[in-house]
């Protein structure tokens, strides 16, 4: 560039800066730039050394297999690792290095650690080791399987009766730590660890001491120890109090209490716990103690919440349970109040119980869901419906509790919830589609009677009837050749032909169906092994639909009508499908109308002729699966004797007779008068 | 040199119904008092300004909102997830409002914050040449308020240069964080501070990650929730207003 660039604007975006100094909008970006992390971790000053990688650590941890960072805090990061002698999983805290730029941090440290390593409770983090290595302060500590409170709340599934089921044994935490004479001093719900047996673990004791910082009010520089923590430290604290003694932490957890009662933090002019949620009034008094501005005024004691709490719990329980069901929307077998104190191992119970309601599903569909499928589009439209309806109900569910927690709960976001209930639901819909495909198929080979002379509803059948049978029989492989028999009409033989002559989708179905059900079924079992509930109830409620369904069909079905038309398109019957069946039967039994077979009239499959007898023997829904036609209503102007359907959907068949319309001239009438001569004379 | 995190005295005091006289020592209160001017003065100023007042009107008001806060505590109750931003502004326009009542010769905050007057003449005048025409108040405040931001983070990394004994060097390359390098200017650049061009990029680079990381502790700590950070970093940046 041979001229002088602008200092007025920037080089980059061209925005207007002031001279000599950076551009506002560039800045910015670096802002935005900054979120995301650099591999290189040569390229940070030499100021701030990065985040140890996994593989780093390995390094400076020998006996250690470190697996994955888990975490990140403003004191440091915590990675799952497998300790190799011991074999079991623990978690490797490495302390930040900002926190080391004051002097002596790391006697300090190893100080507060030792007195952390003290702490032998089961509700509290236990550390196991620790340490400094290389510049860095480390601890190694008990591995929690599970998620922190803030989680747990964020999920929507707090409920009271499990906040007075976390609280005694956070009570119990700190009780021990007190009398050791260890403070927390940052309680909150990032520090509450929640593991599948329903045990409470706080973690992070003493830690906040180590950030320093005593001697002025309290300030505080890392990022993400804004406005939101500071919510759960106790007035003294933020006074930067000289005083601050163990009953900071009984605020913290008073705050703590007041959040997973209301879903809100007890600022300002807080509303009573009792006043946003049903709640016992007498918690109000513990969670306003806890929560009182003077330290004199608070429980002195962590136990004395614990009895309090337990108090009321124990006192209570109708009320509880009547709190359950005033909250947001829990499925029917939430877990009675009593489980949470013992919760117990019921996953042979819970198999037992997915089995049994398996086999009742099974058999409960083949009873009553064939009628979905012969609805045709709107049975697929009403199960999608149907497949939201449970979709958007299972991604409400979601089981926590002492006694219930998801078998896995690593990043179980919204989104993998409605995931796997989206599976689920499309899963038992398709499944219940081939179901009942191959249900109906099957009942309708079954029950059908193609005009057998055996069958006395029918009556006798006439003998251009046989013959006409007989010719087309001829036309079949087997039977084509010279002298070859042809099964009687009401033989075993006959039916079967009869009965091949049905294009068999269903079968297709049926198999596709149980594939598709059995796959959502191990899905489910996979994702939530004790999340039967979740699988139970839709399968109820798919129950209760499918039998409305099956309502409504049996209604409509009844009311299903169907046209006759005549020759020349006068309109011989018009009544319910029976009527027009009789009438056909009546009609060719006499002779009165000639059938012949049109283009239309050949089996899909097979390229051969149809048998008259099913042209009788007619559904709506039958009809249009197996015949090629086109267009809507009677044709009455296409040569030859057609037949022709309207489309079931409309309910209404109507059967065109349209003999009278053969013209000589007409070259394909020529062929076809020539047909039915061939077919009917002897 | 205790590290300015403002917002965290801003809370202390703005916990409203819970703060009493009295509870900070009066040199802690007036620290916080200085600090709270020094960062926000400018763009409650430039509302009070775009607002149609005059300056001297302006500046009392400012000198009084902060006044009062550290001396009566509280003003309105901060609702969780408010942003301080937005709750700065609310909050002086509160404050604005019941000023109607009073004169508002009797507000010009305690002994403690007449010290300060003599910085903000000069900014003051700066505002009045930097002020956008047809731009509401909230605009302004806005604006500002993002300028702000970015030259508090610009001031924190200066710090933190000074302190590692950098100040010099920084002082030259903080017109380069931003902007496009030309390679001769960067060659010439690197001569003067006695480093090769391959070494200035790569401070360069540091420097321009540490402002970002700088930059998003600052919004952070204005915010509840840190994943909000880059959404409050693009509100920065529109209220900065068109290029």
């Amino acid at each position: 560039m041979n001229t002088p660039p602008d200092p007025t604007r920037c080089s980059d975006c061209g925005a207007v800066k002031p001279a000599a100094a950076p551009c506002p909008h560039c800045l910015l970006q670096l802002g935005l730039s900054a979120a995301i992390p650099e591999r290189d971790g040569t390229s940070q000053p030499r100021a701030r050394p990065t985040v140890p990688t996994p593989d780093q650590l390995t390094l400076r941890f020998p006996g250690l297999e470190i697996q994955e960072a888990i975490g990140q805090g403003g004191m440091g990061v915590v990675y799952r690792a497998r300790h190799k002698k011991l074999d079991r999983l623990v978690a490797l805290k490495i302390l930040s290095p900002e926190l080391e730029h004051e002097a002596a941090f790391a006697e300090r440290f190893l100080r507060e650690a030792r007195a952390m390593a003290r702490l032998d409770h089961a509700n509290i983090v236990a550390v196991y080791d620790f340490g400094e290595t290389e510049g860095m302060c480390w601890l190694l500590m008990e591995h929690v399987d599970g998620i922190n409170l803030r989680t747990a709340l964020q999920s929507g599934a707090m409920t009271p009766e499990r906040a007075l089921a976390i609280v005694p044994q956070l009570c119990d935490a700190l009780q021990t730590a007190h009398d050791l004479g260890i403070v927390h001093r940052d309680i909150k719900p990032e520090n509450v660890l929640l593991d599948r047996e329903g045990r409470v673990k706080i973690a992070d004791f003493g830690l906040a001491k180590l950030s320093g910082h005593e001697s002025e009010a309290h300030t505080l520089t890392q990022s993400d120890v804004g406005m939101g923590t500071l919510h759960y430290s106790a007035p003294e604290q933020l006074r930067g109090a000289h005083t601050v003694d163990h009953r900071a932490d009984i605020y913290s957890l008073g705050v703590v209490f007041y959040e997973m009662l209301t879903g809100q933090l007890p600022i300002g002019r807080f509303a009573l716990p009792s006043a946003k949620m049903q709640l016992d009034v007498r918690l109000d008094e513990v969670v306003l103690r806890a929560l009182e501005n003077e330290p004199a005024l608070r429980y002195q004691q962590a136990a004395e919440v614990k009895t309090d709490v337990q108090s009321i719990r124990d006192a209570s329980p109708p009320r509880a349970e009547a709190a359950v069901s005033a909250l947001e929307p829990q499925k029917a077998s939430t877990p009675p109040a009593a489980k949470a104190d013992s919760p117990a191992k019921p996953s042979r119970v819970r198999r037992g119980s997915i089995l049994g309601g398996l086999c009742i599903w099974v058999a409960i569909v083949n009873l009553l869901l064939p009628v979905v499928t012969s609805w045709g589009m709107v049975g697929i439209v009403l199960l999608v419906l149907q497949g939201t309806v449970w979709l958007y109900l299972l991604t409400r569910l979601a089981p926590f509790g002492p006694a219930d927690l998801p078998a896995d709960f690593r990043a179980r976001s919204r989104l993998s919830r409605v995931l796997r209930g989206a599976s689920f639901a499309v899963c038992a819909s398709f499944g219940l589609t081939g179901f009942g495909a191959g249900v109906e198929s099957m009942w309708e080979m079954g029950t059908f009677h193609y005009a057998t002379p055996t069958s006395p509803e029918r009556g006798s059948v006439g003998p251009w009837t046989e013959e006409y049978g007989d010719r087309l029989m001829r036309m079949l492989p087997e039977y084509s050749h010279e002298g070859a028999e042809v099964p009687e009409l009401g033989t075993p033989q006959r039916e079967r032909w009869l009965r091949n002559q049905l294009p068999n989708p269903a079968g297709t179905f049926l198999i596709a169906g149980i594939a598709l059900w059995l796959a959502g079924i191990c899905l489910c079992w996979r994702e939530g092994r004790k999340e039967w509930t979740g699988i139970a109830t839709p399968l109820l409620g798919t129950l209760l639909f499918s039998a409305y369904v099956f309502a409504l069909a049996e209604m409509r079905q009844s009311g299903e009508t169907a046209t006759l038309y005549g020759i020349g398109g006068s309109t011989i019957v018009d009544g319910g499908i029976a009527d027009v069946r009789a009438t056909l039967m009546e009609r060719l039994e006499n002779s009165e109308l000639v059938v012949a077979i049109g283009e239309n009239l050949v089996d899909k499959r097979t390229r051969s002729p149809l048998a008259r007898h099913e042209l009788i023997a007619v559904r709506p829904k039958q009809a249009c699966e197996r015949w090629s036609y086109a267009g809507n209503g009677p044709r009455r102007l296409s040569p030859g004797l057609v037949i022709d359907l309207v489309s079931g959907s409309d309910a209404k068949t109507a059967i065109a007779w349209n003999a009278g319309l053969l013209h000589d001239g007409d070259s394909r009438g020529a062929v076809w008068r020539e047909n039915i001569e061939s077919l009917f004379t002897k | 040199m205790p590290q300015p995190f403002l917002t965290t005295r801003w809370s202390i005091i703005a916990r409203a119904g819970e703060w009493k006289p009295g509870m900070l020592s009066s040199d802690v209160a007036r620290a916080a008092l200085t600090e709270l001017i020094g960062a926000y003065w400018q763009p409650l100023y430039a509302f009070a300004r775009r607002q149609g007042r005059a300056h001297s009107d302006a500046e009392d008001l400012v000198q009084g909102f902060f006044a009062r806060a550290v001396e009566k505590g509280g003003l309105i109750p901060t609702e969780r997830r408010a942003r301080f931003r937005a709750f700065l502004l609310a909050a002086f326009q509160h404050f604005c409002a019941n000023e109607h009542a009073r004169a508002t010769a009797q507000k010009r905050g305690g002994g403690a914050t007449t010290h300060a007057l003599a910085d903000f003449a000069d900014l003051a005048r700066l505002e009045d040449a930097r002020c956008v025409d047809a731009e509401s108040p909230e605009r302004a405040f806005e604006r500002r308020f993002a300028e702000r931001v970015l030259e508090q983070s610009l001031a924190r990394l200066r710090d933190e240069q000074q302190r590692a004994g950098k100040a010099e060097h920084f002082a030259k390359l903080e017109p380069h964080l931003t902007g496009v390098e030309v390679d001769q200017s960067q060659a010439a650049l690197a001569a003067e501070l006695g480093t090769s061009a391959g070494a200035l990029k790569v401070a360069l680079h540091r420097l321009r990650r540490r402002y970002g990381e700088l930059l998003r502790e600052e919004v952070a700590a204005t915010i509840e929730d840190p994943r909000e950070i880059d959404t409050e970093l693009v509100a920065l940046r529109d209220a900065l207003g068109a290029r």
